[in-house]
């Protein structure tokens, strides 16, 4: 399984976690131009925490992968890391390949 | 469902993943909860108009952390010397401002308190009375299951309990740091499962049944090809040894009120010899309500046998290790609680423990016997019609007679039935506690309790036999059987003591008077009938005699 391949499945996973906390009009789509912050995102500022943590404890539990998605850097320009599933995706894969 | 019932939640910490969690599952429980802003549960609770209690929640849920709701508590973990007087008087004004919101919804659940798993509370002081974490928090946890026993409708729900089954993990300490949420999702979702559990047991929705399958489901391997001394159960073998702790996890249920059923596909009679015979089986016959045990479809057999103990479908509980049959009883019977099973045998406690079906707002006497009279009565009546004649009846009933001498610890119970018995009563003489002790204390009058069980069950102390010795003659003074044994030869056992005793005791005549009343016909029919020779209502027989016990009858006599 290749670093990008357990990214999505992180993501994939937090997100249906995320989805169990949602009413069915609000349910995050999977599809990687979905906007997760900003003016369009499906996350609010609660949610946001929800998810982050849900994100570093899926890498834990599915791949024993120790990662922090909320580095104060990040969370300074979140948008250039959460804006859509796609970016998240791929700022994931970007922290697997540093501590692989 | 048809009325959406809500729920009020008041947290001392950010619980809006769990108000989620429990909204989320509001179509399959008909449940909507109702969040008020964390950190104000006291005000909340002590305010009638708060606009949560203009919704008029159907249940009330409150959720603190003992640091946030009991100064007393913060201080001590913050390492300053303890007050337990005003620790105490913290809980029990936290209980008063509980108890004052109790009548604005149907029921209230409070969690017991608990600390972080990861909290290692004095190491080796953590439990020293008046110093240790774990021992104030016991003391208040425990303050509080007191101040709330007596309250209907108030429900202590154990935290702890779900701290543990989710682990380490239940805290992450990023979570409360950025949005003051103190758990993490699995730990809130086990925490709706276990409200939900609770509020079903409050709706009167707790499950009173399960049915069984029997092969690889309660023993491991299949009867009819194995044979039941091949059976896998109990012994050394791991395996064996699930199959057995799942045998007595579903025996406690039995004590709790949860009836047991069989549905399985096999030979009856081979299924029941292995039930009967196997060592190592903790569930026998009697601990079955019924059982459909053939070949037909068990969607069916599960339908009768619900039908026959008087249950409807959304009471029962299906257990099978075959996925297809589980498959068949679900489809066709959606009602029914069919849930997934694990494969292997290891896992069948733990899966039993996370049903969560079987909560009940409280476990009285009744529920605890009710396996067991249910049972009987029920087997009682299926040897009765099933008996040729009343003979096969009491052969098959297994009856024990124990008759024991008098004991001060069965005084109570002893005069009970002497003042109240009436039919099956020779001289119904009533006595108080005092005189009875009096009269037994003299050394010419001996007195017996007479205890009676079948094979279905114990009925108790239910005789009395009393005999009085003067010169060479044994008077019967009391001969007394609760109307719901005779008939059944207990009686012949006691007159068959009676007699025997006397001849003990050398003496040469046994003789009784019976006094009638009006409802003590019976007596005197069975002393017509005896082997005492009678005279109007005088019965007597000459010393030595031959006697015979009773048939079917098994007699311990002290």
């Amino acid at each position: 399984m290749t670093n990008r391949e357990k990214a999505n499945q992180i993501v994939t996973e937090a997100i249906q976690a995320q989805n169990m906390m949602l009413s069915e009009d609000m349910q995050i789509s999977l599809d990687p131009s979905t906007h997760l912050t900003g003016d369009s995102g499906v996350l609010d500022s609660l949610g946001f925490v929800t998810f982050i943590v849900n994100l570093e404890e899926q890498a834990s539990t599915l791949f024993s992968i120790d990662i922090s998605v909320s580095d104060a850097a990040v969370m300074d320009d979140m948008d250039k890391y959460f804006e859509t599933i796609g970016n998240l995706t791929e700022y994931i894969t970007n922290l697997i390949d540093k501590v692989s | 469902m048809s009325n959406q019932e809500s729920c009020a939640v008041l947290s001392s910490f950010n619980c809006d993943p769990f108000v989620a969690l429990l909204n989320h599952s509001s179509k399959s429980n008909a449940l909507s909860a109702l969040g008020v802003d964390f950190g104000q549960v006291t005000s909340v609770l002590i305010d009638q108009d708060h606009p949560v209690w203009k919704e008029s929640p159907t249940y009330t849920f409150i959720w603190t952390l003992p640091e946030q709701v009991l100064p007393s508590f913060r201080s001590i973990l913050e390492g300053f010397p303890p007050g337990i007087d005003t620790l105490d008087q913290e809980v029990d004004l936290f209980a008063r401002q509980i108890l004052a919101a109790v009548p604005r919804s149907n029921a209230t659940f409070v969690t017991s308190w608990a600390l972080d798993p990861a909290y290692r509370a004095l190491g080796m002081q953590a439990w020293k009375p008046g110093i240790g974490i774990r021992w104030f928090l016991t003391r208040i946890n425990l303050r509080l299951a007191e101040l709330f026993k007596d309250e209907e409708g108030v429900f202590l729900l154990d935290s702890e309990h779900w701290l543990t089954s989710v682990g380490p993990g239940a805290v992450n300490p990023k979570l409360y740091y950025m949005g003051k949420i103190k758990y993490n999702q699995n730990l809130f979702q086990v925490a709706v499962s276990e409200l939900l559990a609770a509020i079903n047991g409050v709706r009167g929705l707790a499950k009173k049944l399960v049915i069984l399958d029997l092969d690889n489901t309660l023993w491991g391997g299949i009867v009819g090809d194995d044979g039941w001394e091949n059976l896998l159960l109990g012994g050394h073998d791991p395996k064996g040894e699930a199959f057995q702790h799942f045998q007595k996890e579903l025996k406690a249920l039995t004590r709790q009120g949860v009836i047991l059923g069989i549905v399985s596909k096999n030979e009856e009679d081979i299924a029941l010899e292995a039930i009967d015979k196997h060592p190592e089986m903790i569930l026998r016959r009697e601990d079955f309500s019924g059982w459909r045990i053939n070949w037909m479809d068990k969607a069916s057999n599960v339908q009768q046998l619900t039908a026959e103990l008087n249950l409807g479908l959304q009471s029962v509980v299906f257990i099978d290790d075959n996925p297809v049959e589980r498959d068949q009883v679900a489809t066709a019977l959606p009602e029914v609680l069919v849930p997934d099973w694990p494969k292997d045998p290891m896992h069948y406690v733990s899966a039993l423990h996370n049903l969560k079906v079987f909560d009940q707002p409280s476990i009285t006497d009744e529920d605890r016997k009710r396996t067991g009279s249910y049972v009987s009565e029920r087997q009682r009546k299926q040897v009765q019609q099933s008996a040729s004649s009343i003979e096969e009846w009491l052969r098959n009933l297994d009856i024990k007679v124990e008759i024991k001498a008098f004991a001060s610890a069965n005084l109570k119970r002893i005069n009970q039935l002497l003042n109240k018995t009436n039919q099956m009563n020779l001289s119904t003489r009533r006595l108080t506690e005092q005189e009875m002790l009096a009269w037994v204390e003299d050394p010419s009058n001996h007195l017996w309790s007479v205890h009676v069980s079948d094979r279905f069950g114990d009925y108790g102390l239910t005789g009395i036999l009393s005999v009085t010795v003067q010169g060479d003659i044994a008077t019967i003074v009391d001969f007394i059987l609760s109307c719901r044994v005779f008939n059944r030869r207990v009686e012949h056992a006691m007159l068959h003591h009676a007699v025997t005793f006397a001849m003990q005791q050398n003496q040469q005549k046994i003789k009784a008077t019976f006094l009638p009343t009006k409802k003590n016909k019976p007596c005197k029919s069975f002393f017509d009938d005896s082997i005492m020779e009678t005279d109007g209502d005088e019965y007597a027989i000459v010393l030595p005699i031959e006697v015979k016990l009773p048939a079917d009858i098994t007699i311990i006599a002290d």
